[in-house]
Order: structure tokens, then sequence, then C-alpha cells
């Protein structure tokens, strides 16, 4: 009996571990997609404020207006945006295929805003609702105009990234094999998030985003966008009197002007949420660069080193990010400096033994810290390009043990199988 | 948490990384990083276990979202902050109970999901495993939700008859009753089974 019951066990034990040998482990494509969705559903529940308790009664009240004001309102609630394709067709599944030989389709929705998608390219839309609508680019190249309307809520989704948009023109291109998106900007604003971009990124007009998942750089300039891409994606005229500019939002772009004499412009740290990285690099430079960085507080000078790392101006952001370790040596800004040194160092002055010397600075001073993952990852892969593979393989197992499903566990597997 | 941990690496935190505890509290305090930080150390625990509690032929991706998501509305009434891949498991237990009731009503309404089990990929590519596969998960549909999930815990994932209890909501007692079903079930279906005997390594004993 003893024996009939041994057996059963191990059988039953044999069949949990066959489970777990069958179960399909996550790409690093959807491991990728999965943490940036996470990170704008948590985004979103960071906005709404906390109820105070003195509230809760006057909350409790509005709610009950607000659910009868609801069901008054799904009574009337304006249809979704309706659309359509010109010069393509809608095929299996809702994608859209243009072939590299034929001209660019364009969706055009009926709030006046359109997408065009560049030869070459798929995608679909995803959802529309009465004020707007979630296009997904699964490949190629898109100019998107979004008409700025009340409320208005665009997404574009491309790979992990989401680009988030309430009126404007941009072009987005999404290189799936290369894991690079590109994003330039021609009027208003986008936020933009997605793995390796950190917090949410804002880009105003003028500016060019490219970010690469598999080494990890960000850049943010002013690259002009491609011509053929231009000339295939060429708008029609848009109609006269329609406005692309979100109202009661102040466009800084990357000649901005700084802040009128007297008047206390937006904060440094506000300047780089919003995309405007010139304006911080042009107001340090005007009070002196020397000045700024003995006098300004932390938030400032960590602002000043994000500008210039994003304006590629690596010698100014070197200083700034300098500053912060010098002058506030036991603060979280002073050790995420020394990670954003090495960004510096890899990124824009190639210097990867300084690259890998400031990873290694801020893995020793915070183990786990928020880019400890990241430090290590790039600190394998510099180590594996300028050592070779039998160098990286001991980081390469250190980074599965900490980070078994990380952004650089593929890379960490092909050194360490 | 002293379970087998057959999973591996996939749910045990790092050990000079940030311990649950901080970030449970960095969660709770909407701490821009929570996120990365939560979903790089607990996403493939908790995608195994949605896997293999619910079955081939869910979006699983689209699951995993509802548990951190989950996660992050209801931490704040998480007491005692160490116990975070509890807490986890304990949504993912909920999430994954509440895509198996669906797919019941599905079926009885005939809108989906016809009684079969979709054909599985493997990595292995052998046509015997996927149909070994396939009918392993015909037999798991046949128990009851609360007694897959029991089963899925302690055999699957490895964990004590203690936390299979918490997690699956139910005193000890009752959860020895759940599996020993559960257990008694699958043994008898699998045994007079001659691919999925063959598979799980056994004859007839």
């Amino acid at each position: 009996m003893s024996d009939v019951r041994s057996g059963a066990a191990r059988r039953l034990e044999k069949l949990g571990e066959r489970m777990r040998e069958v179960t399909p482990p996550a790409s690093l494509q959807q491991h990728l997609e999965g943490r940036a969705r996470l990170i704008a559903s948590v985004e979103k529940m960071r906005k709404p404020s906390r109820a105070r308790p003195a509230l809760v009664a006057f909350a409790f009240a509005a709610a009950v207006a607000a659910a009868v004001l609801l069901v008054l309102r799904m009574r009337a609630a304006p249809p979704a945006i309706a659309w359509h394709v010109e010069n393509g067709a809608v095929g299996a599944q809702g994608y859209v295929s243009i072939p590299p030989t034929a001209p660019s389709a364009r969706l055009v929705f009926d709030d006046g805003s359109d997408v065009a998608l560049a030869p070459g390219s798929r995608g679909r839309v995803a959802a529309t609702t009465a004020v707007g609508a979630e296009v997904v680019l699964e490949q190629g190249r898109a100019r998107v105009r979004v008409q700025h309307r009340e409320r208005t809520r665009w997404m574009v989704d491309a790979g992990p990234f989401a680009v988030k948009v309430t009126g404007t023109e941009f072009m987005v291109a999404w290189a799936a094999e290369a894991e690079t998106l590109d994003v330039w900007m021609r009027d208003g604003r986008v936020v933009v998030t997605g793995p390796v971009l950190g917090d949410a990124l804002t880009l105003s007009a003028g500016q060019h985003l490219r970010a690469r998942l598999h080494d990890g750089t960000v850049q943010i300039d002013t690259e002009a966008e491609p011509p053929e891409a231009l000339g295939a994606l060429a708008p029609p005229p848009a109609p006269s009197g329609s406005t692309l500019v979100v109202p009661g939002v102040e466009l800084a772009g990357p000649n901005a002007a700084g802040p009128t004499p007297g008047i206390p412009g937006p904060t440094w740290s506000k300047l780089v949420a919003s995309g405007d990285f010139a304006r911080v690099v042009h107001e340090a430079e005007g009070e002196g660069v020397g000045h700024a960085i003995a006098a300004r507080p932390l938030a400032d000078l960590r602002a000043l080193g994000d500008a210039a790392r994003y304006s590629g101006n690596p010698s100014l952001a070197r200083r700034a990010y300098a500053a912060v370790r010098a002058r506030f040596p036991s603060s979280g800004e002073a050790r995420t400096a020394a990670f954003l040194l090495g960004r510096v160092a890899e990124e824009q002055d190639h210097a990867s033994s300084e690259a890998v010397r400031w990873y290694d600075t801020y893995l020793a001073e915070a183990p786990g810290g928020a880019f400890a993952g990241d430090a290590l990852g790039r600190k394998m892969v510099l180590v594996s390009k300028s050592q070779g593979r039998d160098a990286a393989r001991p980081l390469a197992e250190r980074y599965l043990q900490r980070f078994p499903a990380g952004p650089y566990a593929a890379a960490a597997r092909d050194l360490a199988p | 948490m002293a379970g087998r941990s057959p999973s591996g690496h996939e749910d045990r935190p790092p050990a000079d990384g940030p311990g649950d505890a901080e970030v449970a509290r960095l969660a709770r305090d909407r701490d821009p990083r929570a996120a990365t930080l939560v979903w790089d150390r607990y996403s493939g625990m908790v995608r195994g276990i949605l896997y293999r509690s619910v079955g081939p032929g869910h979006d699983v991706e689209d699951l995993l979202q509802d548990v951190f998501v989950g996660f992050f509305r209801n931490v704040g009434s998480l007491r005692d902050l160490s116990s975070l891949r509890s807490f986890l498991v304990g949504i993912t237990l909920r999430t994954a109970r509440t895509a198996l009731r669906k797919k019941r009503v599905r079926r009885w309404l005939h809108l989906s999901d016809d009684g079969t089990v979709p054909e599985v990929a493997t990595d292995d590519g052998d046509p015997r495993t996927r149909e070994a596969v396939r009918r392993l998960y015909a037999i798991l549909d046949e128990l009851a939700d609360r007694d897959r999930l029991a089963f899925v815990l302690r055999h699957a994932e490895g964990h004590e008859l203690t936390e299979t209890a918490a997690a699956v909501g139910v005193s000890l007692a009752t959860v020895k009753r759940m599996l020993q079903r559960a257990e008694a079930h699958v043994h008898a279906r699998a045994r007079d089974d001659e691919l999925l005997s063959a598979w799980t390594g056994g004859g007839h004993e």
C-alpha cells in the first residue's frame, strides 16, 4: 500500500515537473511590453489625489451625483470616432499592411486626424473612442496628425513604447528587428513611455528621439525627419482654421527664449520634463555655468545634467552630475549620478572603461537601486565587446541570477547558456 | 518562504537587491521605480502560475497585467510588507480562478471553448509531448476550480501545504481534503492514459 502511495507521489511530482518544463517562457518582447503596460497603468493610478477623511461625505455625495450624470450621459454617449483607409485596405485581424513598393496609405479619422503609413509598414487601429484612438504601429513608419479637440486622447503604440498625444503632428518609426524607436516632432508635444526611457519623456516641436532597446541608449536631438519619409508621407494641406497646438500649454521648443526678466520661469526640472532641454542649458549659460554648478539646488543640478545629456552636451552633463556627487554625497541622486555618468561615458564619449568604472561605482553604492539591472546589463555588454565573451560570462551569470527576466536576460543567456 | 521552489530562481528575490518589504513600501507609496522592480522580480513567477493554473488557450499576458494592476491597487492593504510574494500569489490565484470561471460560463453559453484544450506549442516540438500536455490540461479541466488551483500550487509550484492553504484561502484540513480529491483524480486519469503514463515516467504501479 505504501509502495502504491509513494508511486503515486512520484508520478505527481514528475507531473508537476513536466508542467513546469512545458510552460513557455516569456520572450524579451513580451517582458518589455508587459512592463511598459504596467508602468503606464501605475502612472494612471498615481494621478488621482487621496481623499481626506473630511471630504469623504462630500465625495460620497459627489459619487452619487456622478453616477446619476453617468447614467444620463451614457444615454447620450457620443459615438466612437469612425475611420477608413485611403490607398489601402484592412486585412486579416484588422491590420493595414503596405507593401514596400506601394504608395503610402492613410487611416483617416472623422475627427480630422489621420495616420499615414509609409511603404513597408504595418499597423492597425486597436480601438477608437469618442475622443481619440489607439493605433498600433507594428513595423515601419507613420506620420501622425492629431486634431486637438476637447479631451482629445490618442495613443500610438510602437513596439513596447507608447506615444500619448493630445493634438500634434509627428512622425514615428519602429524597427522591430533592430528594436529601435524614432520620433520626429513637428508640432505640439507628445509623452513617450516605455523601457529604457525611465520616467515618461515629453517631446516638443523640433525634437527627435531615438531609443534603442538592444543597447539601452536614448538620444534626443534635433535631427530632421528622413527626406524619403517626407516625400512618401506628405500630408494633405491642413484645413483652414484648424490648430494642432494644445491650448493653454506653453510650446517650449528647443530654441525657445528664457523667462521674461522679473517673472520667475518654470523650474529646470519642469523644463526637462516638458522636453525643453535647450532652455535649461541656455539659462545655465546665462547665469554662468560655474555659478550654477556651485550654487543651484540638487534638483536643478540633476535637471541640468539631464538636459545637457539629452541635448548632446556631455562635458556639461559630466560637470552637473559630478557636482551632484560632490555637493550632495549622501543623497540618492548622488548614487544615480554615478549611473548617469556611466551613460554619458558610454553613449556620448564612447569611453567603455570609464563607463564600466561608473557602473561599478553605482553597483557598489546602490546594489539594490533602481538602475542596478541596467548598470549590470550595460557592464556585461561592454565587457563582452571589449574583453570577449569569456570575460563577460561571470557577469552574465550574475545578471541572470538577479534579473532572470530582465531586459538583458537574453543577451546574458547567450553569454552563459 | 520555505517551499521547495521548483520553479527555480524566478521567484526568489535577489540576494543583494532591495528586500520584499522595501519593494512593497515603494509600491504602496506609488514610487515610480516600484512597477519596474515588482515586474522584473515577479512577472516570471506569476506568469508561470497563471499558465499552469488556467492552461493553454488563455491570454496569459492580459491576466498578468490584471494581477499586477490588482497588486498596485491593493498593496495599501498589505499589513506585513515582507509578505509581498504571498500577497501576489493570492492575487494571482484569484485572477486565475476568475479566468477559469469565465471559461466555464463561456462554455456553458456556447460562446467559445467547446471543452477541448487547444494544441500547445512546446519547445521540443515533439507532437507526443504536445498531445500529453493537452491531455493533462484536459484532466485538470475536470477538477473543481479551487481543487485545481491547490493542485497546481502544491505539485507544479512546490508550495508547502500551509502555503497552499493560505494562498487558496482555506484551512489546512480543508486544503488537505481538496488535494486528496484532486490528486486521486489526476493520478487515476494519468495512470490510465498510456501517453501520459509514459510522459510522467511511470508504468502501472
